[in-house]
């Protein structure tokens, strides 16, 4: 009970704010008459580069080849101290290199040199931020998020060598993968940089159709800057 | 179904009607010409001249060279006014008749008059009550600038001329807070330069009417404006059908005339915004009205312009032509908070010049002969002040425009703090006659370092007295522009805003405001 008590008499303290801003304004001269001068520095901008990998020990994905690319929008809620809620949303390149041992989750059980499958996803994300300071130009951070993406563009691309040429095919609009995939991302920065990870929740294949399934894990780094000042 | 088609077809031709307006400078004026000052101002004029020092005529008043106007009038479609004071004629016309006037040997430059956004509205709302008891509320919105100390000293203006540039004048001839003008004839003149015929008080829109109520409107023993005895010009610079074009051009004739008729203040609540004017003319020597400010206050009269209700909208900043350096531009600030409302316009100009210069009530009360309306808008903060200007002047007649601009800056409740939201703040009676109690003897707000031995340094402020009052503060970068500014008030002594070194940089300062202490501090 006395635990109870101090922990809301905590989140009283951490809520309650005696200083009371009637007149907040920044100004800079670069945002002369910007729409976007409204806005504030919660407003973020993302761009990603990373590389999946198998976090099963089948390795059906070759890491090289299997990157990942994305372009997304988020803003800071500032809810008390340094923790802020976080949502936004965006646009992601997926690309994976499939290992030749990885027959059986395709439909074509050829051998191929070289194969591959890409994916074009909206992406949308909800979670918290932690930031030791109060600007999110500055200091470290850590965010942890939940994120959801909407397929628009799937393909299938193999290679293979016909005696001196190289063969190039490409299958669209794959009806064996999932339209839908969720998972967590964890982000750790300082200042406009950061490093992040994906854990896909949900497989890229159907279930129905009998695939073997793709832990995967995507690894890589991050530039995070205002989106407007 | 042929007749509604007609009818389509002649709603087209009218709004197809007229070509492109443009603006067209002559290489020189007829200097040789005799111009005669005493027959072009009114004798008030002369008198003015003579009270500021100034001499009684320049070059800019000088006539447009009539052979001039006659070849560009025998070419354009049709041509608007000529401006003395930018040698030129407004024209419309075709593009074969603008190449042939380009031609013509003594055209200096044509530049096309563009269009804008007008800003001139107030939004009103219905509040009526027992009549005499509603008026109390004059005195009290007066009595935000101190204005019983001009009434104590019997100023209100008088022998001073102050006119208004505005879209309308519609029922000001009926409006009891107006009656006394025309009753003691101390309305001079009236003119509808878009229609370029004597002033209709049947035309709408009823913006002038309003606005000249908060410089010359009285009811009873009531003042509505602080003015109530200065004479009166009214302008009126928009017509039904008639484009923001020639509104411009309107305002710059009306402020031509206002200046040959003696007015030592003009109050404009009217700007422009959007279109072909753009933020980064903001530069007060850019727009066409923002120079004919500029030269009105070289030439002995304060253009008073309000700084717009843009302040929730896209566009933001203060309307053309605030930006002139040498015209007083008035924001707003509710009557709560005492800080700016959400629909003034901030500052500062483009290149960083202070913008606006003072504020004032933009939420007031408006008598409309049945009862009284509560009207929002900078519109409304401006005639107050120009009010005000009136009074400092039957004070002391010989100020000079941007020698009234500066005392009613140090008459300001901030001064000599300003910010892009408040300018100066509120002018004020009775820091005017220096009777102000406010200010204590000692300072009622400090400024303090952390102590060395914290790593994350910071300034905090202590209340010294007057806990719970509002604290204005303020971050100015190494270029000396306000890089942010607050308003905070604290209910306890020991809260404070920390300002932290790391945002600091070397030259940086901070400013600080409480209650007439002001502090500013260069971080090293």
């Amino acid at each position: 009970m006395k635990r109870t008590t101090l922990i809301i008499a905590l989140l009283i303290t951490f809520f309650s704010n005696a200083q009371d801003y009637v007149v907040e304004e920044k100004f800079t001269p670069k945002t002369y008459g910007n729409l976007f001068a409204e806005f504030n520095p919660n407003n973020r901008s993302i761009v990603s580069w990373g590389r999946s990998y198998d976090s099963s020990s089948d390795e059906f994905l070759i890491p090289k080849g299997s990157n990942y690319f994305d372009a997304r929008y988020q803003y800071n809620q500032k809810l008390f101290l340094g923790c802020s809620f976080v949502s936004g949303f965006g646009y992601n390149w997926d690309a994976i290199r499939l290992n030749n041992d990885s027959a059986t989750l395709y439909n074509d059980s050829v051998f191929h040199d070289k194969r591959k499958l890409r994916f074009q996803n909206i992406t949308t994300n909800l979670g918290l931020r932690f930031q030791t300071s109060s600007h999110p130009d500055e200091g470290f951070f850590f965010q942890a998020t939940m994120y959801n993406d909407f397929l628009v563009h799937s393909a299938s691309v193999t290679w293979d060598e016909v005696g001196d040429s190289e063969l190039k095919t490409r299958l669209k609009g794959l009806d064996y993968v999932n339209k839908h995939s969720m998972g967590v991302e964890l982000r750790f920065g300082y200042m406009a940089f950061a490093m992040f990870s994906r854990y896909s929740l949900k497989d890229i294949f159907k279930n129905s159709d009998g695939y073997q399934g793709i832990p995967r894990l995507t690894f890589g780094v991050q530039i995070e800057m205002a989106a407007s000042e | 179904m042929n007749k509604v088609l007609i009818f389509i077809i002649i709603l087209f031709s009218f709004s197809s009607w007229g070509n492109e307006g443009y603006f067209v400078t002559f290489e020189t004026k007829n200097t040789q010409q005799v111009f005669n000052p005493y027959s072009y101002f009114d004798e008030v004029a002369i008198e003015n001249k003579k009270l500021m020092g100034l001499p009684l005529y320049d070059w800019y008043d000088l006539p447009v060279n009539e052979d001039y106007l006659k070849a560009v009038k025998s070419i354009a479609d049709s041509v608007g006014f000529d401006l003395r004071w930018f040698n030129g004629v407004t024209v419309y016309c075709d593009n074969i008749q603008l190449s042939k006037i380009k031609s013509l040997p003594f055209v200096k430059q044509v530049v096309n008059l563009g269009g804008a956004e007008i800003i001139a509205s107030g939004s009103e709302s219905e509040f009526s009550k027992d009549l005499i008891e509603d008026f109390q509320v004059f005195d009290w919105q007066l009595s935000t600038m101190g204005g019983q100390h001009f009434q104590n000293r019997n100023l209100s203006g008088k022998g001073i001329r102050v006119g208004v540039v505005d879209v309308g004048f519609e029922g000001a001839n009926e409006n009891v807070q107006l009656n006394h003008l025309f009753e003691n004839d101390l309305l001079k003149d009236a003119w509808d330069f878009a229609l370029n015929k004597p002033l209709d008080y049947e035309d709408g829109p009823n913006h002038g009417t309003v606005v000249s109520s908060f410089v010359f409107g009285k009811i009873d023993t009531f003042q509505v404006g602080h003015a109530v005895n200065s004479e009166a010009l009214l302008a009126k610079i928009k017509a039904p059908f008639k484009s923001n074009n020639s509104i411009e051009e309107a305002w710059l004739k009306a402020i031509e005339w206002m200046h040959q008729k003696g007015a030592r203040i003009v109050n404009s609540s009217v700007g422009y915004t959007g279109d072909t004017h753009t933020h980064d003319m903001l530069t007060g020597d850019t727009c066409k009205m923002s120079l004919a400010a500029n030269l009105a206050a070289r030439k002995g009269m304060l253009i008073v312009n309000s700084a717009g209700n843009d302040g929730l909208d896209v566009w933001k900043r203060i309307a053309f032509p605030s930006d002139a350096d040498s015209l007083l531009t008035v924001g707003a600030i509710d009557t709560e908070e005492g800080v700016r409302t959400g629909y003034s316009s901030y500052g500062p100009s483009k290149d960083l010049r202070l913008k606006p210069n003072v504020t004032a009530i933009g939420d007031v009360y408006w008598f409309n002969n049945e009862g009284l309306r509560a009207m929002e808008g900078t519109s409304f903060s401006s005639p107050l002040v120009a009010g005000f200007g009136a009074c400092v002047l039957q004070n002391t007649p010989n100020l000079k425009p941007m020698d009234l601009m500066d005392t009613i800056q140090k008459s300001s409740t901030l001064y000599p703090y300003f910010d892009y939201s408040h300018g100066y703040g509120v002018p004020q009676a009775s820091l005017y006659f220096k009777e102000d109690t406010i200010k204590g003897d000692s300072a009622s707000v400090i400024l303090k370092k952390s102590p060395s031995y914290l790593v994350d340094g910071y300034y905090y402020l202590k209340y010294r007295s007057h806990i719970g009052s509002q604290i204005f503060y303020q971050i100015v970068s190494e270029e000396d522009y306000i890089k942010e500014y607050y308003v905070v008030r604290f209910e306890d002594e020991d809260d404070s805003p920390k300002i932290y070194f790391k945002d600091l940089r070397k030259g940086q300062k901070i400013r600080v405001f409480h209650r007439g202490t002001f502090i500013e501090e260069e971080f090293k």
